[in-house]
């Protein structure tokens, strides 16, 4: 149970950080993705039923900020978390340069739903758009889940 | 009950898969209206109490980036402030050519400045005219300030100017209040004096310094400038008078070159005085003492005259 609210209080603070705070430090627009992070934390460690399910609770707090296209972020989320679900069985997942590689795996399908789901954007402008952000951001993500992976984990569920 | 089983739920993740996008379709085709308020409640309920500080957090950056913004805003506001200034300048200055252009009756040539050593007094500019026809060596290069100078190298687009800064330059002057007619030149590019003017000539500081057209190559009536200093040395010959120039090179953008046209009548000079030389000292006139009065009388005693008897033995004839 203390492990589920301690999850739950990390989803509410990356969805909070997402989407209030975190585009106002972004470096050169680039924006980490936290809530991938959270995903791929619950993921990882408990596999695809909690990947899902931290996905959809994660996609639809993300939605309640953007309510015009409420349940495509839910959406994201849960295809996220079943990803992350599957892939654990298939990485080593101890490693932190595994988990650093799927969560920018995880970013860039998340940045499709947000490309093409909430900005309307077009097929010929992705690659401009791939380019210039989306394998920023998430090599940017990839880095600072390097940094707090370890600790989210130990924090929420105890020691390896 | 099925549902509440989470021993099933790892079991099948295809299920929980499913499970959860049929939620999520069920988000998306919920009422717009109920979408909002839902949304709305959630946010409002979930993320107030975390709205505060991160509000604070926004406000200190985004006043740091409008700082940043207005920094960026007030050093090119800066910038245009500079460039309308020296429009504003340049505009005055056109005026007052435009004046000049009307006051006069030289066939005028406008030209701009595009070259000139950084120092205030240069010898040489640097001119582009617009019209660059008929302008040859030798002819006058005037200002809204008066003289600038003559054009000494034509080339097909560009010319140079040697200004009365030149050290080689000499220019006919006069004082314009007392007709006295001088040299206007530079000491060695440095001071301007006004040279060759005895020292008994009327010559005040604050006197306008022109142009005499004597000199055959400059007008007449052309401002030089201001008498500064007058400094009298007796050993000299000649006045020590130094010249404030009125041309300004530092403000100096545009000029006309004087290709033709009728000029202003030479002016009448002052009638010359003496100069204070030993030569041409009014000579002094010795007085010498009244000549002493000769008392000049007859002698009183009888004067012999000679006897005037014949003598004897006659004369036998």
């Amino acid at each position: 149970m203390i492990k589920i609210i301690k999850l739950v209080s990390l989803i509410w603070l990356a969805v909070f950080l997402q989407s209030s705070v975190i585009n106002i430090i972004s470096p050169w627009g680039l924006v980490p993705n936290f809530m991938v992070i959270v995903i791929a934390l619950a993921g990882l460690k408990e596999g695809v039923s909690s990947g899902v399910w931290t996905g959809l609770l994660v996609g639809f707090l993300a939605d309640c900020y953007h309510p015009s296209t409420m349940g495509l972020f839910a959406f994201g989320g849960t295809v996220v978390g079943y990803l992350t679900g599957m892939a654990r069985d298939r990485i080593y997942r101890e490693q932190l340069i595994s988990q650093a590689a799927l969560t920018a795996a995880l970013a860039l399908v998340y940045q499709l739903f947000v490309f093409f789901g909430r900005d309307g954007g077009t097929l010929s402008s992705y690659p401009g758009y791939f380019i210039r952000f989306g394998l920023g951001g998430a090599v940017l993500t990839a880095l600072i889940a390097a940094l707090i992976l370890p600790a989210l984990e130990r924090w929420t569920y105890g020691k390896r | 009950m099925l549902l509440f089983n989470r021993r099933f739920w790892r079991r099948h993740d295809i299920a929980v898969l499913i499970a959860a996008l049929l939620i999520s379709a069920v988000l998306a085709v919920l009422p717009s209206g109920l979408k909002t308020a839902g949304g709305g409640g959630v946010v409002g309920t979930l993320f107030a109490p975390l709205e505060y500080p991160a509000s604070q957090v926004r406000s200190l950056f985004s006043s740091w980036r409008d700082n940043q913004e207005l920094r960026l805003r007030l050093a090119v506001t800066s910038l245009e402030n500079i460039s309308l200034k020296e429009a504003a300048r340049e505009n005055d200055e056109f005026r007052k050519l435009l004046e000049l252009k009307s006051r006069t009756r030289w066939l005028l040539k406008a030209a701009r400045v595009v070259g000139r050593e950084p120092a205030a007094r240069a010898p040489f500019l640097v001119i582009e005219p617009g019209d660059p026809k008929d302008i040859r060596d030798d002819m006058p290069a005037v200002s809204d300030r008066g003289l600038v100078g003559k054009v000494v190298n034509s080339g097909p687009k560009y010319f140079q100017v040697a200004t009365i800064f030149d050290p080689d330059s000499r220019v006919s002057a006069i004082v314009a209040r007392s007709l006295v007619l001088g040299i206007f030149r530079t000491d060695r590019g440095q001071r301007c004096i006004l040279d060759r003017v005895s020292l008994r000539s009327d010559v005040r500081e604050g006197d306008t310094v022109l142009t005499s057209g004597y000199g055959q190559v400059f007008p007449s009536g052309l401002m030089l400038g201001t008498v500064e200093r007058i400094r009298v040395d007796k050993r000299q010959l000649t006045m020590n008078i130094e010249i404030s120039p009125s041309l300004d090179l530092n403000r100096t953008s545009q000029m006309f070159i004087i290709t033709g046209g009728i000029n202003p009548p030479l002016p009448s000079l002052a009638p010359a005085k003496a100069p204070d030389s030993l030569a041409s000292r009014p000579r002094r006139r010795i007085k010498f003492p009244p000549p002493p009065e000769l008392d000049i009388r007859l002698p009183q005693a009888p004067v012999p005259v000679p006897d005037e008897s014949e003598l004897p033995g006659g004369t036998g004839q």
